[in-house]
């Protein structure tokens, strides 16, 4: 029960009737100036937006009187470390990956000792009043470990926890034996749940490890995908193979392998080794490159994306719908059959499944539900938007070297900051972002300084956030313009590819090792139009960060095209 | 038995200042990683993305519509921890603070824990009458705060309960987001008015601003980026 005593909440309610006539007033210059940019009405959207904050009258004086004060103010945001939370949010929302606290579960290990020990499991709670300790005990489940862990006050050690080590927390010595010198070997539990879920990690002696790990391991994705933006990497880099971003809780719960069975994961080895010196209470997320796996393709193949999104089909779906905005639309049979038999040919079915399944036949490798990662063994030769491959990487390449994937990017984007889609006439402008887009290479922080700075974001008006007559979706297949040069009439092997390839290709592809040979213009007429795939997606030759946009890589890329298609190998 | 006590403190205290010595050692260590973290870990391969190019920029720009930006409604999953942290560090308070809403988030239109239900992207009945709700615990929290339930707090008023229309002012800024000079001159006095009827025999208080503060929350230009 509240305490408090407080006898005016009737007139709130009276009041919010009179409150309406507010905002007419304030809105009344703005209606007037419709046409006109409204640069202080811009402020406050674009300071919340992407600060999470209200101007102050300083700030309206300061940064709304002209266009060139305006624009410093957003660049200022985007360099904000504010902007960081605003964009993580952003694709929170935009993956809608989210996952309760029992998922954890399925990670455990069966037992951490070969006998009956599930976990070790803390309870840390702070008694009341003011000189009351903080302690953590073992709790139950485990008989044995609840009697070693009563002790007389006086027995109990102080120890530093991992989570805070400003704090002291009184345990007994059997904990800080089994636990370590600041309990990182075991699991916590806090005593007031709400707290410890709305605690950021760090702040407070609040810590709970179920909804720390699970929060964590839920926006690893949007965690990811933040990464990028803040770092300013090209954002191509959220599907990159072998690219993921960790925060100290995870961390931490790499580290705990004695409880839970990361190999599920198919984590690297040299991801574990390069976050030995992570702290606990980061909370923010950072880019850790393990090399290229094929299995992986950075946001795709995170635990959040897998579990919140458990069939290969739905993976398939979420993701043609996320990032390349489009939707499996199709007239279904008036009659189910029983047996429908290929769905991927099948009449009424096949609308769908005859792109859905080969899609979701990406993701082979790993296994539904819980089952995750089941070794490349599983793996199929599959197509998607005319293109084949067989791993995650073959399919981050394919949909990063799609102008859809831009252009939907541009779509997300365009309606965190305006609040509403796009209209059929406003094709040109889309289309102009998407170009600008792909001109910075994939900057996605170049894209939100665009649209903020935008006369459209500008306007003083406001209008309704239903579009009747919206765009229609991105078309697939098209690659992006301005990765794009004119053809030569007759590209020649000898003299237009054969010494780029040389250089970039054949130190390593010479037949060895298992590697296909791209020495002979023999080899390229074989080999030339996957070699394009690699090349365009910024796979090969190592050490592309993404599409390649200018320079030699990409003379030989287009080169390369232009000679597949005028040879129609 | 006394000469047992003395020891066992002894001992203690002795055990308290080595943690503390290693509670300074430890965050002197921890600050040295935290400013070298980056290069410890392996980068992706290749260069970042672009900056501005002005020229294409102002190409960009110059393609325009006739159509408008819609209102946005603030996330309403964050709409209580952004408003306390315009003021308040992040800390116990602020997570116990939030808990204390916490059971209004559905209702005021969040979204779940999965996200299979998604954020409401504007208002319904529900959702205000949630809003008004929350709006009354976090500006108890803002504008008066008790010892007891928000130790160490002090109220965001830039001055005494005294000087209504200063303090008035100063909330409908801070709560509409918009300049001074643009809020007309009768809701203020409005809401001087709405403040001085809920003062007590004694005079004003702070908490004789929650009402104006909770109106100004609820209000359209508030509600509505």
């Amino acid at each position: 029960m509240k305490t408090r005593h407080w006898p005016f909440a009737p007139l709130i309610v009276l009041f919010l009737a009179a409150a309406t006539f507010l905002a007419p007033n304030v809105g009344r210059e703005a209606s007037e100036t419709r046409a006109a940019a409204d640069y202080s009405r811009a402020l406050k959207r674009a300071q919340y937006l992407l600060n999470a904050s209200i101007p102050t009258d300083a700030e309206f004086s300061a940064d709304a009187g002209k266009e060139t004060d305006y624009e410093a103010a957003v660049r200022r945001f985007i360099d904000n470390p504010r902007f960081y939370d605003a964009v993580m949010r952003y694709h929170e929302r935009l993956l809608g990956v989210g996952l309760p606290a029992e998922y954890l579960e399925e990670l455990q290990r069966p037992d951490i000792d070969g006998k009956e020990l599930k976990l070790a499991r803390l309870r840390c709670t702070r008694g009341q009043g003011a000189a009351s300790r903080f302690t953590c005990a073992w709790e139950g489940g485990d008989a044995g470990r609840n009697r070693t862990g009563q002790c007389p006050k006086a027995m109990q050690e102080p120890v530093t926890p991992f989570w805070k080590p400003e704090a002291i927390v009184w345990v007994c010595p059997s904990v800080a034996r089994a636990c370590g010198s600041n309990l990182s070997k075991c699991f916590v539990e806090y005593s007031d749940e709400n707290e410890a879920k709305n605690t950021e990690l760090g702040t407070s002696e609040a810590f709970d490890s179920r909804y720390t790990i699970v929060k964590s391991l839920s926006r690893q994705a949007a965690g990811l995908a933040t990464a990028v933006v803040v770092d300013n990497w090209p954002y191509t880099k959220i599907l990159e193979p072998g690219l993921t971003a960790v925060d100290g809780a995870l961390a931490h719960f790499y580290g705990q392998k004695h409880h839970f069975d990361i190999d599920k994961l198919n984590v690297p080895a040299d991801l574990i080794r390069q976050l030995e010196d992570v702290n606990v209470d980061d909370t923010r997320f950072n880019l850790v490159y393990t090399g290229n796996h094929y299995e992986h393709a950075g946001i795709l193949t995170t635990f959040g994306w897998m579990r919140r999104y458990e069939k290969n089909r739905t993976r398939a779906n979420q993701l043609y719908e996320r990032l390349l905005c489009r939707r499996f639309t199709a007239d279904l049979p008036r009659v189910f059959p029983q047996d429908p038999g290929n769905l991927r040919t099948r009449e009424g079915c096949k609308g769908c499944h005859a792109t859905l399944d080969p899609l979701a036949d990406f993701y082979a490798v790993w296994g539904e539900g819980g089952a995750l990662y089941q070794g490349n063994a599983a793996a199929k030769k599959t197509t998607f938007a005319g293109k084949s491959g067989s791993t995650l990487a073959d399919l981050s390449s394919i949909i990063t070297n799609d102008e859809a994937f831009a252009t939907c990017t541009v779509q997300n984007a365009w309606e965190w900051m305006m609040g509403r889609k796009f209209y059929k006439e406003e094709e040109k402008l889309r289309d102009g972002l998407t170009a600008y887009f792909v001109k910075t290479r994939y900057s996605f922080r170049e894209l939100i300084y665009a649209l903020a700075t935008h006369p459209a974001f500008t306007s003083a008006a406001r209008a309704d956030a239903v579009v009747t007559d919206p765009l229609d979706p991105p078309p697939l297949g098209k690659v992006p313009e301005t990765t794009q040069k004119t053809c030569k009439p007759a590209v020649d092997f000898d003299t237009d590819i054969g010494p780029r390839a040389t250089r970039y290709c054949a130190g390593c592809h010479d037949g060895t090792d298992g590697r296909q040979s791209l020495e002979t213009e023999v080899d390229w007429r074989r080999l030339g139009k996957t070699a394009l795939g690699l090349l365009a997606s910024g796979s090969m030759p190592p050490g592309q960060s993404g599409p390649p946009t200018a320079g030699e890589v990409f003379e030989l890329k287009e080169d390369v095209r232009c000679w597949v298609e005028q040879q129609d190998l | 038995m006394g000469r047992n006590t003395r020891k066992n403190r002894i001992l203690k205290a002795s055990r308290l200042l080595v943690v503390m010595v290693l509670v300074v050692g430890c965050r002197k260590e921890i600050d040295r990683r935290s400013s070298s973290r980056e290069g410890a870990f392996t980068q992706p391969p290749g260069e970042r993305a672009g900056s501005l190019d002005a020229t294409a920029l102002n190409g960009v720009h110059a393609v325009t519509t006739t159509k408008a930006p819609a209102a946005i409604r603030p996330d309403p999953d964050l709409y209580a921890r952004r408003l306390l942290r315009q003021y308040r560090e992040e800390g116990p308070l602020v997570a116990r603070e939030i808990g204390r809403v916490e059971e209004y988030r559905m209702l005021l239109g969040g979204a779940s824990e999965d996200f299979r239900v998604v954020p409401q992207e504007s208002y319904d009945s529900t959702s205000l009458l949630a809003m008004q709700k929350v709006a009354e615990e976090i500006c108890l929290s803002l504008v008066a705060p008790t010892p007891w339930q928000h130790p160490g707090w002090n109220s965001i008023l830039p001055q005494g309960p005294s000087a209504l229309k200063a303090n008035v002012t100063f909330l409908a800024q801070r709560f509409l987001g918009v300049p001074t000079s643009r809020i007309p001159a009768d809701v203020i006095t409005d809401l001087v008015a709405l403040t001085q009827s809920t003062s007590t025999e004694t005079g004003l208080t702070n908490e004789a601003y929650v009402p104006a503060c909770v109106a100004l929350s609820t209000d359209a230009e508030a509600l509505l980026l």
